[in-house]
């Protein structure tokens, strides 16, 4: 309503039209102002979440509740206060469409002026100039100028929040992605026998990975049955043999005369990225038993495949050294003094190893070795003569690196427990007290001796045994706490 | 007021009101040559009630101007010319000593030459500061009082003073509320070359030019209603705040302008004010609307304020007008104001 409001019902009409106009796009732009300001604030949380320790996240997330808020209260009251009225759309209307002020007159004459003898004469002229403004848009966008800010959160929303609130349980998806790599294996590979390649540390995972999935798959379709039923016997195979090959390393000193004497002067980083195929069978076949067995090589290769995510996302350092480990080890089979260089591709040398689609031997233990690799002052990196170490050199993720449970799916599903440990003043990852439990345990303690004086590896093994028997519950426990006293007695003795 | 009641019987539509005023403009445009803007700028101060001052060199026709509008309107007319020795009472005119047919003697009231529908105060800086004051109540309140008695004056009342604007010695300027009192100021220039041949020829020839009355018989009353209709005009609350806003910023003391601060010293009164709206509405007629709008506060901005405006020391050296001032105004007021 209006000064001039019931006068004439045209310009009425037209004037609550350009109102509505107005004030739709005054709405439109705190809406979508809002809405984008809340979609940055969730990229900005994500990519907080993401990188950020707790404590920073939550300082970040403060402020980002606190901007958020201010420029929802700054849009809301600008709202208001630009809510347009008659008055404000017919100014509209006069600088848009040069009416010399008769509208405005009109609209905002008060009763003095409409008793004008010329009121009649204003309303007249009002109404030859409505179709001039009448019909028009007079300007009014129909959306807002800052739909491309919401366009460009929208967008960045989709790239960074969408794959976070898509994805499933990491452990789910990497037994689905293996399952679906059993399948693909077929049942000859699956059906290849088990001490004809050297085994990989992540061949157990693999194996317990794929029994999720084939599991899965059967719920799929009886279609699938065949090769399901195929693929449940490799698996329970691998994991009869993996159980045993895990006692076998737990036991001790065996494996490391069997991988001491079967690299001879090894480079580190030979033994991780050594393809199956290219060692002796004997010296394969000592690693079998040592490390326990590589799943058939299409298993492993998509396994590596699945962990790849993990495994560029855990250790980033470790893909570079990957290549000229493997590389290396091509070249220089056997040989190798254990030089600091050696030392550092070995523990970049486990994922070499379980990155390479061409190493066949899955994910090794090394893997894992190279978590404590990477720590200031571990052993792997400091002193590459502990590249020659045996066990260390198996522990590094060899083609047929043992450590059951020690591969990236692993790590990646200890990493979202809360079993970092703290021993010795520095940071353990979880990841290590798993390798623990495994066969190395030690890819930092190089002597047999030291080695014997790890005794919670007894009751580590002890207690994992029974456990690695089914695996998957193992992986998806929490660690329990006798573990933790052990491990951070282990690493108490750290130097 | 009875004069304003006939007028509001015949209030006219306004475009009898644009018939009438391009009427005066091509009559008075037979005599005065080359000054169609001041023309229109004085019909425009006649017909918003206001007085104009004219400041032009000697000889450039103010006083036929005045004449040939008193001839067009068919108003009565007289013209004083300002002199040093003028008095008061010779401008508003004076009780005398009366003998009647009987003998009996009285005092009576001799009606100066105010006492008419057009004034013409030729030079009117010539006279002193008593005399030219003498027109203040005339011009503001269409009255004189003399001895104690009040004398109305009647409509329509239009004063026409010329200011010479050489020859200064022995002039006295006019005050800042003498000046006040004119609605506008119009400067009148040469004419150019093309004006100079039409003046020579119109003026030396056979036949000098005729002016031919628009009104009849009821000429005050017409002009009456004419300047009513002005007075329907509608103005928005915007624009009178733009004036208001704009009066107001030539205030020194309180304009946030730095070229105010630094060039005036006094700005314009309500009175701008009010010789803005006014002078706005007649405009806006003219343009076909009985509406004012913007532009036609800008058109007559100039003319308003422009003498209300008392310029420094800091000014005159640095050769700053009022005019000048009033457009730097309105161009502030065109980016912000509005």
């Amino acid at each position: 309503m209006f000064a001039g409001h019931g006068t004439t019902p045209q310009i009425d009409a037209c004037l609550a039209r350009v109102v509505r106009r107005l004030n739709v796009l005054r709405l439109q732009r705190a809406i979508y102002r809002i809405a984008s300001a809340l979609l940055l604030a969730a990229c900005v949380g994500a990519v907080c979440a993401e990188w950020l320790p707790a404590r920073g996240f939550r300082a970040v997330f403060s402020v980002l509740v606190i901007a958020v808020l201010a420029i929802v209260a700054a849009s809301l009251l600008a709202l208001r206060a630009g809510w347009t009225g008659p008055l404000s759309a017919a100014h509209r209307v006069e600088e848009t469409m040069a009416l010399d002020q008769r509208l405005l007159t009109l609209v905002a004459a008060d009763a003095t002026v409409r008793r004008s003898r010329l009121w009649p004469e204003l309303v007249r002229d009002n109404l030859e100039h409505l179709p001039r403004w009448g019909e028009s848009r007079l300007g009014i966008a129909r959306v807002p100028g800052n739909v491309v800010l919401l366009l460009l959160s929208l967008v960045l929303a989709a790239f960074m929040l969408a794959p976070v609130a898509q994805a499933p349980p990491e452990t789910s998806s990497d037994q689905g992605q293996v399952a679906a790599q059993a399948d693909d294996a077929g049942p000859s590979e699956a059906a290849r026998p088990r001490g004809a390649e050297p085994a990989a540390g992540g061949s157990a995972v693999a194996g317990d990975d794929d029994l999720g999935g084939v599991e899965d798959a059967e719920r799929d379709g009886a279609a699938l049955g065949d090769r399901l039923a195929s693929a449940q016997l490799k698996l329970d195979q691998l994991q009869a043999g993996l159980a045993s090959d895990f006692e076998r390393s737990l036991a001790g000193g065996e494996i490391n005369d069997r991988l001491g004497a079967g690299s001879g002067a090894t480079h580190a980083g030979e033994r991780l990225a050594h393809r199956p195929d290219s060692l002796p069978s004997s010296d394969a076949e000592s690693r079998a038993e040592a490390g326990g067995r590589l799943p058939p090589e299409g298993l492993a290769r998509l396994e590596t495949g699945s962990d790849g995510a993990n495994a560029e996302n855990e250790e980033s350092e470790d893909r570079g050294a990957a290549a000229t480990g493997q590389a290396k080890a091509r070249a220089e089979t056997g040989a190798g003094s254990g030089d600091r260089a050696a030392g550092t591709r070995q523990a970049g040398g486990g994922n070499a190893g379980a990155q390479s689609a061409t190493s066949g031997g899955g994910r090794g233990l090394g893997g894992d070795s190279a978590s404590p690799g990477r720590k200031p002052g571990s052993p792997a990196r400091q002193d590459g003569a502990r590249g020659n170490d045996p066990l260390q050199s198996k522990g590094s993720g060899g083609p047929g690196g043992p450590g059951a449970g020690s591969g990236p799916a692993t790590g990646s599903l200890l990493a979202a427990q809360p079993v970092t440990l703290m021993g010795a003043g520095q940071h353990q990852s979880a990841r290590f007290g798993l390798t623990l439990g495994a066969a190395s345990g030690s890819g930092r303690d190089p002597s047999g001796e030291r080695r014997a004086e790890v005794d919670p590896r007894g009751e580590i093994a002890e207690a994992a045994r029974g456990a690695q028997g089914a695996d998957r519950p193992v992986r998806h426990e929490e660690i329990p706490p006798e573990y933790e006293s052990a491990i951070k007695r282990l690493f108490a003795r750290e130097p | 007021m009875t004069v304003l009641s006939t007028a509001e019987e015949l209030l006219p539509n306004p475009g009898e009101f644009r018939e009438v005023f391009s009427a005066l403009e091509r009559e008075m445009g037979k005599a005065v040559v080359g000054h169609q803007q001041p023309i229109r700028r004085i019909l425009i101060a006649f017909f918003a009630g206001g007085h104009v001052l004219i400041e032009g060199v000697p000889g450039i026709g103010k006083t036929l101007m005045v004449r040939s509008l008193a001839e067009a309107l068919d108003l009565s007319f007289s013209r004083i010319q300002f002199t040093i020795d003028l008095m008061p009472a010779d401008i508003t005119g004076t009780r005398i000593l009366e003998e009647s047919e009987a003998g009996r003697r009285a005092m009576v009231f001799a009606p100066g030459p105010l006492f008419a529908h057009l004034v013409l105060a030729d030079e009117i800086n010539r006279a002193t500061p008593k005399t030219q004051s003498a027109l203040l109540e005339a011009m503001a309140e269409l009255q004189v009082t003399v001895a104690g008695t009040t004398h109305p004056l009647e409509s329509p009342f239009f004063v026409l003073a010329t200011l010479n604007p050489i020859e200064m010695e022995g002039t006295y300027p006019l005050p800042e509320a003498q000046l006040d009192r004119f609605l506008f100021k119009v400067p009148l220039a040469y004419p150019g070359v093309e004006g100079l041949r039409e003046i020579v020829r119109l003026t030396t020839g056979v036949e000098p030019p005729r002016i031919t009355p628009i009104f009849g018989a009821d000429a005050a009353r017409r002009v009456d209603a004419l300047r009513a209709l002005v007075r329907e005009v509608m103005v928005a609350p915007q624009i009178e705040d733009y004036v208001a806003s704009l009066v107001r910023s030539t205030i020194p003391e309180v304009s946030n302008d730095p070229q105010i601060k630094k060039y005036l010293s006094y700005g314009a009164s309500p009175r701008g004010a009010q010789a803005l709206i006014l002078g706005a509405k007649v405009v806006a007629l003219l343009s076909g609307r009985v509406n004012v709008s913007f532009a036609d506060v800008e058109e007559i901005a100039v003319p308003a304020l422009a003498h209300r405006l008392v310029m420094n020391f800091a000014a005159e050296t640095e050769s700053i007008t009022p005019q000048s001032i009033v457009e730097h105004l309105l161009e502030v007021g065109r980016r912000g104001q509005r």
